[in-house]
């Protein structure tokens, strides 16, 4: 179906169509003209003019106008409960009609068509000259409820839109091995009026019960204005996507997993890194450069400042997301691999919020130590994309900087993964974290 | 933004249209009405949560069961028509749902239910109340359901998006500032009823002639009930004719096309539309003696009544029908010819009559010879011999007949030289010496012809025709009485006679040898219908002509109707075609010929055919396609004009130069986006002119930058500048960034 022109024609296009138009029509006429007057060879020349120039025409104009013409509808109809009544109301009167003779059950019958095609061509005119747009957080936490502010702007000269429903179309993976793509339609709002020349602007909370990433198409803006006999919906594309980080929880529930790191996460080692681990009073061995003034002035005794090991703080974090193909359909391992996830984002915020350095590796990519919030971000964009892969033996390579950091490999095999450093690592499998939650 | 009232609203209005519309049919008692108008009343205080009531289902399902047994015993014992039967529980059924807060389904039902009394409606009535009532029913629904369908889905959502209400903040932007709008936009949703409704009436009438037509039958429905009129059946009791005499319903509307000639008679002196012939009086009643109609035989479409040719040409009159009980057909006498009723009788009386005279058949035309003629004709026609058939027939009075009357006739008559002369006396001296007057007692003893005679002196058509038939046929001449209708009213509007119950009329028809039947009317001018002019009358004619034009070309439309319309439809396309072709012909002729003298050498046809062309005006075709040329032209510059006129901020009245400044640089700012450059919010002016890098964007951006915050206003240089580098841009951006000239 033949929906709108994509774009305005040049000023040039429409004078060289209708310079070529002119004068072939012209042509054909003087063809004509000079036939009557019996000047055939003439005529004959001047059709061939403008059979020429049509010709021209054709090869000039159409393939532009064709080029310019979006044949996929962006528009779909769609008839309810409530349409089915009426077209059987429709069928009822037209029986009556037709049976009785009477009239003004052809009055009827006549404006009852004529309904059905004005709620058709109201609802088209509804849907038109609308602008959809939804902003909401950068960053959002499965399980965390986030606001959407929807903003819908209507661009009509006159008249006003009603009854409008914007939904929100997402892609979502099956969790077959297939992995069908199936398009969700989210409803996001609905404004039940939008005057000519305004915008309608209203916010819901969404709630994302599970991390990933999940791709919108676009929007579909839904009526079924004006009498509810025809619903009429218009997809407009809006290619996007929503990344949904694993909620981080606190350290403390995964602790037993962890007994060789324990004590060194919780107790902070005196060194000569660069982060403050304390401040205590002078002695004579310390050195001068690290006495601290402030805190001087404030005791009136000399106060010194003590650094952390530098080495202790950096923790690497390498997810490997391999794993038997025929598990991966699994909905026991799934639940097995979202929960290791989440193991991991938890130890990665930890360490990231008691200032340490934190890096994740996983078959995809390393993202590298870093501090910081941005940092943290960035790893759990990485967790909230990782999905389990079929088995490759793939080395999962954890550059030494020199110094020394905490590794630690969360996977499904300890024998699939091959871990540079094998000695220094703590290997958690993906059933000892869920027997963890389960205890 | 809460449409719940509104909705409520338009919802009664519905409800009570539909209802309206039944009582109009006259189907409806007056106590039901009231009754259900109460209920409403309450309804909408329950929906406006002003009354606490609340019917429960389990008792509203047990009361409408009870009502079947009232409803039968309104059927079987009470004997009510059915309609009424349906009606009434109906409206019963629609007041247990009224009485209680409603569901959405509940209202989806009531609407139903007064869709269907509608329908109902469109089976008992025909009139124009129906279109009107109709309309104001249309709007009503477009109201209802819009307001339904935007409650419906606005549930639906709320069900989705859980228990929160969503808040909607609406606005528009004014001068790059937020003007928040109002919540409430029920005018505008009434607004767009009213736009739907006339879309939908605007689409319906052309929809309504071209669905096709199937049944034979046209016109009414089986449900329509027709009027019964007394006075109109083969006995008639004295008296009866004064009874639908008070009432101004109109019965029919007839359009009359007069021969050539006859225009100059007045038609209110000539015509009456005869009903029936009473021949024999018994001292109390009229009755129409004899074997039962005969029918008559049907050629093609019509019935010849008459073989008779009419050397003065032939009246057709076109009735159009009111639903009535009779049997009767009426016509302009003498008639010659019927077409559009199924089956026609006739009685020894001349009287037509149908056995089949069905309500769907709203219409029929007559063709009578309506030619009076002279009295000198009539004085001529003297014989006094009379067939034995008409003797026998049209001489009888009563056994018990006052002899006064005879001897009043013979007074009256004694020195007439002839028939009609005779005739002429007695029609003078009833219309002369007696009273009109409808208010009459009843005669209990005696004859009441005489009563009036010698009595009362004061009586209505009836006692004077009736007077009138005696006393000829006491002095030996053929006399009849006819019941029938008087002219009625001229309606120049649309050209027809409106004729009602009160237009009623008695007159009598005299038997001459040669000229038959002629009629003549006793009754003084005091009994004859006038209509007055004035404001009423005019208001009263258009609404007639409503009326009519409703009856003839929305009621009354039928097949035939249907295939005339698309033939002459057919007729009107092809003859502009044709008109067309034969311009374009012509048009191609002059053009040769004009060429032809422009090159020196026109021949002696071409100069001839050019004045005759010029005579023809053959070069109608040439200012056609000149015209089509200026309209083009027109359309353009007034699109090119429009555009422009969003284009050059300059024109827009007189704005300051900040206004100016950011009017220019939106436009260019829209000229770059179509090019596909768009500048990033976080971009100050300057910044995306030096992301650019092209010389008029950057010029253009000092300009803007210089004058957004002065309150220096551009120069005509300046503005001359600016719209010289706005073209510029515009001319070098041509549709995206790849083809950009920078």
């Amino acid at each position: 179906m033949l929906t709108f022109l994509r774009q305005k024609k040049s000023p040039r296009f429409i004078l060289v169509t209708a310079s070529l138009t002119s004068a072939a029509v012209l042509s054909a006429i003087i063809g004509i003209v000079t036939g009557q007057m019996g000047k055939y060879e003439f005529a004959a020349f001047s059709s061939k003019v403008a059979l020429g120039l049509a010709v021209l025409v054709m090869v000039y104009v159409l393939p532009r106008l064709f080029h310019s013409v979006q044949w996929r509808s962006n528009y779909a109809m769609h008839v309810p409960n409530a349409g089915l009544i009426f077209g059987a109301v429709i069928l009822l009167v037209t029986v009556l009609a037709l049976t009785s003779g009477n009239n003004l059950l052809y009055v009827v019958l006549a404006v009852l068509l004529a309904t059905m095609i004005v709620s058709i061509g109201s609802a088209r005119l509804n849907l038109r000259r609308l602008k959809p747009s939804v902003r909401y957080p950068s960053h959002i936490f499965a399980g965390e409820s986030v606001p959407f502010e929807i903003t819908l702007k209507s661009e009509k000269r006159l008249l006003p839109s009603f009854s409008l429903s914007v939904d929100l179309v997402e892609e979502r993976s099956s969790l077959t091995a297939e992995k069908t793509i199936l398009q969700q339609a989210v409803a996001l709002s609905f404004f039940p009026v939008i005057p000519a020349r305004s915008f309608a602007k209203s916010t819901i909370e969404r709630r994302f019960d599970r991390r990933g990433i999940y791709p919108i198409t676009g929007f579909l803006i839904n009526t079924g204005f004006p009498f509810g006999f025809v619903e009429q919906r218009r997809f407009i594309e809006w290619p996007n996507e929503i990344i949904v980080y694993p909620q981080p929880e606190p350290i403390d529930n995964f602790a037993p997993l962890l007994p060789l790191v324990a004590g060194q996460i919780e107790s902070r080692v005196k060194g000569t890194g660069s982060d403050l681990h304390g401040i205590r009073p002078y002695q004579s061995s310390d050195h001068h450069r690290h006495i601290d003034w402030k805190a001087t002035a404030k005791t009136r005794q000399l106060m010194i400042r003590e650094f952390t090991r530098e080495d202790d703080w950096r923790i690497s974090v390498i997810f490997d997301s391999q794993t038997d193909p025929e598990l991966i359909a699994d909905t026991e391992f799934r639940e097995q691999f979202e929960r290791a996830i989440v193991f991991a984002a938890s130890l990665l915020s930890h360490f990231s919020n008691l200032g340490g350095e934190i890096r994740l590796v996983t078959l995809d990519g390393d993202t590298g130590f870093g501090t910081g919030q941005s940092h943290l971000f960035e790893t759990l964009r990485h967790l909230a994309q990782l999905a389990p892969t079929k088995t490759e033996a793939a080395e999962l390579t954890t550059e030494q900087s020199g110094t020394r950091s905490f590794q630690v490999l969360i996977t499904q095999n300890r024998n699939t993964a091959t871990v540079s450093d094998h000695a220094t690592t703590h290997v958690i499998r993906f059933d000892e974290v869920s027997q963890q939650i389960n205890s | 933004m809460n449409f719940d009232r509104f909705f409520i609203g338009s919802s009664y209005l519905l409800i009570a249209t539909s209802v309206v519309m039944l009582a109009a049919t006259h189907r409806l008692g007056s106590l039901a009405l009231a009754l259900f108008a109460g209920v409403m009343m309450a309804g909408v205080l329950i929906d406006l949560g002003q009354m606490r009531w609340n019917l429960p289902r389990r008792v509203a399902n047990v009361l409408m069961i009870a009502w079947l047994g009232a409803a039968l015993v309104e059927w079987q014992i009470l004997h009510l028509p059915p309609v009424a039967v349906v009606t009434h529980f109906v409206l019963f059924a629609s007041s247990l749902k009224l009485l209680r807060p409603k569901t959405n389904r509940d209202w989806l039902w009531l609407h139903i239910v007064s869709f269907c009394i509608v329908l109902m409606s469109a089976g008992l009535m025909m009139g124009t109340t129906f279109m009107l009532l109709l309309i104001l029913y249309l709007l009503a629904a477009a109201s209802t359901f819009i307001a339904f369908e935007i409650r419906r889905s606005q549930q639906a959502f709320d069900k989705e998006a859980g228990a929160l209400e969503v808040t909607v903040e609406l606005w528009r932007e004014v001068k790059d500032r937020r003007q928040p709008l109002p919540q409430s936009h029920n005018r505008s949703l009434f607004l767009f009823s009213i736009v739907a409704m006339l879309m939908i009436l605007l689409l319906a009438a052309p929809l309504f002639f071209v669905v096709p037509r199937i049944s034979r039958n046209t016109g009414r429905g089986g449900l329509l009930q027709g009027e019964a009129l007394s006075g109109f059946s083969d006995t008639v009791r004295l008296g009866e004719v004064a009874q639908i005499k008070l009432n101004p319903q109109v019965v029919m509307r007839i359009r009359v096309s007069f021969p050539h000639g006859q225009q100059t008679q007045s038609p209110q002196q000539s015509l009456r539309w005869r009903g029936v012939t009473l021949d024999n009086y018994d001292g109390q009643s009229w009755n129409n003696f004899g074997p039962a109609p005969t029918p008559i035989r049907r050629y093609g479409q019509g019935f010849q009544i008459s073989e008779t040719s009419s050397r003065h040409g032939l009246t057709e009159q076109k009735f159009f029908m009111e639903p009535l009980e009779i049997r009767n057909v009426f016509v302009a006498p003498t008639p010659i010819g019927v077409i559009g009723i199924p089956e026609l009788l006739r009685d020894l009386g001349d009287g037509l009559w149908t056995e089949a005279y069905q309500l769907n058949d709203l219409s029929y035309t007559v063709y009578s010879d309506t030619w009076i003629p002279s009295d000198d004709e009539l004085a001529a026609d003297n014989s006094r011999e009379y067939p034995r058939s008409i003797s026998q027939r049209y001489l009888q009075l009563p056994e018990n007949h006052d002899r006064n009357i005879d001897q009043l006739a013979t007074k009256i008559t004694e020195t007439a030289k002839t028939q009609l002369e005779a005739v002429r006396r007695i029609e003078q001296h009833l219309r002369t010496q007696y009273d009109y007057s409808l208010d009459l007692q009843p005669v209990e003893n005696g004859d009441p012809v005489a009563d009036f005679l010698f009595n009362t002196r004061t009586g209505h058509c009836e006692y004077f025709a009736s007077a009138m038939v005696l006393m000829l046929r006491a002095r030996h001449i053929p006399a009849r009485m006819v019941n029938g209708f008087q002219t009625g009213e001229y309606n120049p509007t649309v050209d027809v006679f409106t004729v009602r119950q009160s237009d009623a009329h008695s007159w009598v028809e005299v038997y001459f040898p040669q000229n038959k039947w002629v009629a003549f009317d006793p009754t003084p001018a005091a009994g004859l219908s006038a209509y007055d002019g004035g404001l009423m009358s005019m208001f009263r004619q258009y609404t007639e002509a409503m009326e009519m034009l409703w009856l003839e070309q929305i009621v009354a439309f039928n097949t035939s109707k249907q295939i005339s319309l698309l033939a002459s439809a057919q007729s009107w396309m092809s003859s502009y075609q044709k008109t067309l072709s034969w311009h374009w012909m012509d048009w191609t002729r002059s053009v040769s010929e004009k060429f032809d003298s422009w090159r020196g050498n026109p021949s002696a046809e071409a100069l001839a055919s050019q004045r005759e062309a010029k005579a023809s005006g053959s070069n109608n075709l040439t200012a056609y396609l000149f015209t089509l040329l200026l309209i083009t032209a027109a359309v353009f510059g007034l699109l090119y004009w429009q555009r422009s006129r969003f284009q050059f901020w300059r024109r827009a009245g007189n704005p300051s130069a900040s206004e100016s400044a950011i009017k220019f640089y939106r436009e260019m700012l829209r000229t770059l986006e179509r090019a596909g450059f768009r500048r990033q919010p976080h971009q100050t002016p300057l910044e995306f002119a030096a992301e650019l890098g092209m010389p008029t964007v950057s010029e253009i951006t000092q300009l803007y930058q210089r004058k957004r915050f002065s309150d220096e206003a551009l120069t005509n240089d300046e503005t001359a500048r600016v719209e010289m580098l706005l073209q510029e841009l515009k001319n070098a951006a041509p549709r995206n960034r790849k083809g950009f000239r920078r």
